[in-house]
C-alpha cells in the first residue's frame, strides 16, 4: 500500500507539477572574441524576427529558451514569455538585440503541461 | 491479484505517456548561419534565389508576408486547441482512468505546416531585407 502510494505520488507530482524549473535557457556558439560584457537592461534589448541590416553588429551567441507551464492551472506559455526570457538571456551577454527570433509550437511534454521554446541570435552593435 | 494488475496497468500507462509525449512540443527551427560579414543584399540562403518568392516585387512580398503571418496565427490557434484537448485527456488520465493518458497525442501535420509557413515567412523577410523593401510590422 505504501509502495503504491509512493510511486503514485511521484508519478502524479511529475505530471501535475511539470518541470521543477519554470524555464530553461542555453547559449550555443558563444563569441569568445568578445571579452568585455557590458551592462544591459533586458528592457533595452531589441527583438527582431529577421536580420538587422541598418547597423553593423557582432554575433555574441545563439540563444535557446524554453518556457514551461508549471502546473495545469498556470496559463499557457506564450511568445511574450519566450521574448521576455530571450531578452533576459541576451542582456546577460551584453547584447543590444536578438535577431532571427523564432518559436516552436506549444505542446505537452513528459515533464510539463505545456512548453514553448524560442531561439534567436544575440548581437551587439559595433557602429551606428 | 486483480488490484496488483490494475496498479501495474496504471504504472505502465504513466510510464508510456512519459515516453510517448516527448515531442508533442515542437522546437523552433535552427538559426541560419551568421552572415553579418556580408552586405545586406547578399544575406540570402541557398535556395532563396531559386524560390518563387524571389520573383515577387516589394509590394507583392509585403502582401505575401502579411498573409503568411495571418496563416501562422491561425495554425498557432489550432495548435493551442489541440494542446487543450491533450491537457484534458491528461487530466482525465491522472484523476479518473489512467489509460486515457495514452490518448494524449501529437499532431505532426499541424507542426509541419507551421514550420513550413514559418520558413516561408523568413524567406520573404530575407528577400525583402536584401532588396531593402519596407517591411510591414
Amino acid at each position: 500500500m505504501s509502495f503504491k502510494f509512493l510511486v503514485g505520488s511521484i508519478a502524479v507530482s511529475f505530471l501535475l507539477s511539470g518541470c521543477a524549473t519554470w524555464s530553461q535557457s542555453q547559449v550555443s556558439n558563444p563569441n569568445t572574441a568578445v571579452r568585455e560584457i557590458k551592462q544591459v537592461s533586458p528592457d533595452a534589448v531589441q527583438l527582431t524576427e529577421g536580420d538587422i541590416t541598418s547597423r553593423p553588429y557582432t554575433a555574441l551567441g545563439d540563444l535557446s529558451v524554453t518556457v514551461n507551464k508549471t502546473t495545469i492551472f498556470h496559463p499557457e506559455p506564450t511568445k511574450e514569455m519566450v521574448d521576455s526570457k530571450l531578452k533576459e538571456e541576451a542582456a546577460k551577454l551584453g547584447a543590444d538585440a536578438v535577431i532571427y527570433v523564432r518559436y516552436g509550437t506549444v505542446g505537452v511534454s513528459a515533464l510539463s503541461w505545456g512548453s514553448l521554446d524560442g531561439k534567436g541570435r544575440a548581437v551587439q552593435f559595433t557602429g551606428n | 491479484m486483480a488490484k496488483v494488475e490494475l496498479f501495474n496497468l496504471q504504472a505502465i500507462s504513466l510510464l508510456c505517456i512519459s515516453f510517448l509525449c516527448i515531442g508533442c512540443a515542437h522546437s523552433a527551427r535552427d538559426l541560419p548561419p551568421d552572415m553579418s560579414h556580408l552586405p545586406p543584399s547578399m544575406r540570402l540562403l541557398a535556395g532563396d534565389t531559386e524560390s518563387a518568392e524571389y520573383k515577387l516585387d516589394c509590394k507583392e512580398i509585403n502582401t505575401a508576408l502579411v498573409n503568411t503571418r495571418i496563416h501562422l496565427k491561425q495554425i498557432e490557434n489550432d495548435v493551442l486547441g489541440f494542446q487543450s484537448d491533450n491537457q484534458k485527456k491528461g487530466l482525465i488520465g491522472i484523476t479518473v482512468f489512467s489509460p486515457a493518458m495514452l490518448l494524449v497525442g501529437d499532431n505532426p501535420a499541424l507542426s509541419k505546416e507551421y514550420q513550413e509557413c514559418d520558413q516561408m515567412r523568413e524567406r520573404l523577410l530575407r528577400i525583402a531585407q536584401a532588396r531593402q523593401c519596407e517591411i510591414p510590422q
